[in-house]
């Protein structure tokens, strides 16, 4: 245990210093035709465009300087209906990281409102369902590892560990063929088009009945858990293990 | 108590119930458009008082609808399945089965489920008990740090299963994600001496049955329906030795019991007891004297035996490998006197049971001394012993003679002391064919004891060696380690 | 001394709480918290908090919607047929479209025309991403584009009050007697 905490404390010292070089650069991934669990119409694959993602979950390094220039997004400050009353509650202040708060650690308690308009200062957005699904789909080596039975084994192992375990600091296991660390074991994510996952009619069923039907690769528990998850969350509510990083379109890049 | 006082008693007890239940079944007439609406709650709401396995809610002692305001929450939490195997279990209330839900028909039951904000996943709920969508599972979808409301009327009476449903449903009901609602009659249940909660589901782990460390969720093996344990109650020892049900001699016990699934069936048997009375599928009729009560997945039942005689009664899946070689069993201890005119025979525990009811404190013992590394030769011969006893000693006996010309001899045994490695390969991999011990000619057939984990096996082995006039030194768990290592399985024996 | 400069610190406090306080004219639980632009039918930007003070009903839609989106405003009329006229009066309507890129301000202008809209009350409005998206988060509305052009998407019909507080909402196009009672009560006299 003692061990695990001084590794967690090295890491994030490290990871520290590493993100604060580096910075968060957006890494390209290449477009595909792609066979989403999402229903689609009538097509069997969706034609996903390339696109720029970040590489890693945005820190609390991060998120601290945009708040800091955008105060409307100070925890305090951030309305109601656009941040849920635990936004940022792990700070120790509203521009003060402390203890519990490290600035390699990927963000979380930060609501979708909050996480898009960071995104907007970047002047990129929060990736769509099916990028996000594009870029999880790699492994360390392929670009589609999902019908990898490690792959998902070791995605449905995170979900299996409840969140209080103490959070990961970014970048401490290696990247995927995209160059893009933390997909998967760190935090969920959000995306742009959270709330729009499954068949809008399907409302009152949706977790049982025709909205379960329709999602196509039911065996994919991992990517099912994905879904549903982001299905439970309203554009204001906050998580303890819910951050997220940035995408941008290929011509919008500055 | 004499016979004749207790008939006297029953006898008035018997009227009583009889009158109660006709006065009752007159009172109540449904006031709403459904049958089993009796209109709208009266009086203070009540908190209703939840219990964790095994144990249920006092009867109610009501005749009149009320509010009643349940609070539960999801837990994510890790403890162990079996000894030295932990699994990540996703609670209602932190146990599973869940806590058990007590209320009346014609109650209206607001609900509120907590999402625990250090849970990773979002849960819901469906209740069988309740008519509306999705038994509530539309209205109570929760991510975690979240709570969700919802408010129902408890139409019908019965014992319901209630469960998580959340996509994937399969996963987070294997991952324990289920538990009872009884809904009583509005006349109340027939008073009984014992009231318990026991709840069947089945597991499936990437690794062995009993392999030790912790496991993961296997999802292949859950669609494939290949479960590595079935268990009630959540756990291998969650209701053998001093976990046990308890009644005494006389008793008339009561058990409500769920089948969580995922996917088997169960044939609940109790050995030693007929069911006097069974609600089968928990419905409102009941079938009398009845050995086997088939309870389908996402069901339940409730039956009811008298205790006659003292001893250990015990809780089966009756597809009976279910309880020897995934942990389908459950003890039920009954004490007091005697009454051999119904039954003269000894207890059944260590022989039939095996190791599932030894006394496992010497085992305990030795594993904490061997992980402190104090373990001495003395330790892992008192819990050699006690794994020896109903595990090898069914064949050898347990005075190691064996059984002639069938079983060949421990005691003195010049084969068994002659090499140590190839004993512990034997124990491991089972021998088949002739083998000449003490002079006489086996030939016979030893399974694969594989399953056993290494300081198991060292510890029997050194037991062995140790007994009966044998004399020799003892066996390591490292010794098993490369042994089992550098040999392999038969095929279908466990790791 | 003391005075001046406390009028002179309560200066600075109410300038800082000016800055700080963007939205601080709308409360907390308003919808007009959030910062989003319209383009109305008539090609003019136009702020989400357009009809801030009056009550008003908002809804989402998309121009090219085969039968539900039709079906959306008119149900809206219908429901404000349950009002009399001077109620009515004090109602206003918002209709934005997620689908900017084809409901252009002419198409809006077809649209409003078609259904004999009143243009002093009623506004079609287009929204570009992500503001469509933010909006749809705040109504709880959900849409989502299909490979063949065509959108799948949720209905909801949110009333909120002067300060763009949330009164009701139904996912009902017609009968819904909770929410009518609600929009009664909203645009009756004397309702600040």
């Amino acid at each position: 245990m003692l061990l695990r905490v001084a590794m967690l404390g090295a890491g994030l010292a490290w990871a520290g210093a590493a993100a604060a070089g580096e910075g968060n650069p957006f890494l390209p991934v290449a477009g595909a035709e792609f066979h989403s669990a999402l229903p689609s119409g009538r097509q069997d694959k969706v034609l996903v465009r390339g696109f720029l993602l970040q590489r890693h979950p945005v820190t609390n390094a991060e998120f601290l300087a945009f708040v800091s220039a955008h105060r409307e997004w100070q925890r305090g400050s951030a309305p109601r209906i656009l941040a849920d009353a635990d936004y940022l509650g792990h700070w120790s202040g509203p521009l003060e990281l402390g203890s519990h708060a490290a600035a390699a650690q990927p963000v979380t308690r930060v609501s979708w409102f909050a996480a898009q308009a960071y995104c907007e200062a970047q002047q990129a957005r929060l990736p769509t369902w099916y990028e996000w699904e594009l870029a999880a789909a790699a492994s360390g080596t392929q670009r589609d590892a999902r019908s990898d039975p490690a792959w998902r084994q070791q995605i449905l192992d995170w979900y299996a560990r409840p969140a209080g375990e103490g959070l990961a600091a970014i970048e401490q296991a290696a990247a995927n063929v995209y160059g893009l660390h933390d997909i998967h074991g760190v935090v969920w994510e959000w995306v742009l088009d959270f709330d729009s996952l499954l068949p809008a009619d399907a409302d009152p069923e949706r977790f049982c009945g025709s909205g379960a039907q329709n999602l196509q690769e039911k065996e994919n528990y991992a990517v099912l858990m994905r879904i549903a998850l982001l299905g439970s969350l309203r554009a204001a509510d906050t998580g303890h293990a819910i951050g997220f990083r940035c995408a941008r379109n290929v011509e919008a890049t500055p | 108590m004499t016979g004749a006082r207790r008939t006297g008693l029953l006898g008035v007890a018997c009227l009583l119930g009889a009158w109660l239940t006709a006065a009752a079944a007159a009172a109540p007439k449904p006031q709403g458009t459904a049958p089993g609406d009796f209109g709208p709650p009266q009086g203070e709401p009540i908190h209703a008082q939840l219990t964790s396995p095994p144990f249920v809610p006092p009867p109610i002692h009501r005749n009149h609808p009320a509010k009643v305001i349940v609070e539960l929450e999801v837990r994510e939490v890790e403890r162990e399945i079996s000894e030295g195997v932990t699994y990540t279990f996703w609670t209602f209330g932190g146990t599973t089965p869940g806590s058990f839900i007590r209320v009346r028909q014609g109650d209206t039951v607001e609900f509120h489920l907590k999402n625990y904000p250090d849970n990773k996943m979002p849960h819901n709920i469906d209740l069988h008990g309740v008519t509306g969508p999705g038994g509530g599972a539309a209205s109570s979808f929760t991510a975690p740090g979240h709570e969700s409301q919802f408010t129902f009327k408890a139409l019908n009476q019965g014992i319901y299963v209630y469960h998580c449903a959340t996509a994937p449903v399969g996963m987070h009901i294997a991952n324990g994600m289920y538990g009872l609602m009884l809904v009583e009659p509005p006349a109340g249940m027939q008073p009984v001496d014992h009231e318990y909660y026991v709840m069947q589901g089945d597991f499936y782990t990437v690794g062995k049955y009993r392999e030790r460390g912790h496991q993961e969720f296997d999802m292949q093996r859950a669609i494939d329906e290949r479960p590595t344990y079935v268990l009630f109650n959540g756990s291998e020892g969650s209701l053998v030795g001093e976990h046990a049900l308890k009644a005494r001699v006389g008793d008339h016990v009561r058990l409500f019991v769920g089948n969580g699934g995922p996917n088997l069936v169960s044939s609940f048997h109790v050995i030693g007891a007929i069911f006097d009375r069974v609600r089968y599928e928990g419905g409102l009729h009941e079938q009398e004297n009845v050995q086997t009560t088939l309870i389908p997945a996402g069901g339940a039942a409730i039956v009811e035996f008298h205790v006659r005689v003292p001893g250990s009664y015990v809780l089966v899946d009756h597809s009976i490998l279910r309880a020897f070689n995934k942990g389908a069993l459950a003890i039920l201890k009954a004490e007091g006197a005697e009454d051999k005119s119904i039954y003269s025979g000894k207890e059944l525990d260590s022989v039939y049971l095996g190791d599932k009811a030894a006394n496992l404190a010497a085992v305990s013992e030795a594993r904490a001394a061997e992980a402190s590394g104090t373990l001495t030769k003395a330790q892992q011969i008192k819990a050699g012993e006690s794994r020896f006893t109903g595990t090898c000693s069914v064949c050898h006996q347990a005075n190691g003679e064996g059984l002639p010309n069938v079983f060949p001899p421990l005691a003195r045994s010049d084969f068994l002391m002659a090499d140590k490695q190839r004993a512990i390969g034997i124990v491991l991999n089972g021998l088949t064919g002739k083998v000449t011990v003490n002079g006489n000619v086996f030939n016979s057939v030893m399974p694969p004891m594989s399953q056993l984990n290494d300081d198991e096996l060292a510890n029997i082995l050194t037991f062995v060696r140790n007994s009966w006039g044998n004399s020799g030194e003892a066996v390591s768990a490292d010794e098993v380690k490369q042994i089992r290592a550098s040999t392999r399985r038969p095929e279908g024996a466990a790791h | 001394m003391k005075a001046s400069r406390g009028a002179l610190l309560g200066a600075f406090a109410w300038m800082g709480a000016l800055l700080i306080c963007q939205a601080a004219d709308v409360p907390g639980d308003s919808l007009y918290q959030l910062r989003a632009t319209l383009t109305t039918q008539e090609g003019a930007a136009a702020g989400f908090d357009l009809y801030h003070g009056h009550p008003a009903v908002v809804s989402m839609f998309y121009g090219s919607c085969p039968a539900y989106c039709p079906m959306l405003i008119t149900a809206v009329q219908v429901y404000e047929t349950h009002l009399d006229e001077a109620s009515r009066a004090r109602l206003r309507v918002l209709l934005v479209s997620f689908d900017a890129a084809n409901d252009t301000p002419r198409r809006l202008t077809q649209l409003a025309r078609l259904h004999r809209a009143d243009p002093q009350r009623w506004t079609f409005a287009s929204a570009a991403e992500p503001d469509a998206r933010r909006i749809a988060a705040l109504l709880g509305f959900h849409y989502r584009r299909l490979e063949d052009g065509s959108f799948d998407h949720s209905q909801i019909i949110t009333l909120v009050d002067a300060e763009g507080r949330v009164v009701a909402s139904t996912t009902r196009l017609i009968g819904d007697a909770d929410f009518e009672a609600k929009l009664r009560a909203l645009t009756a006299a004397g309702r600040p």
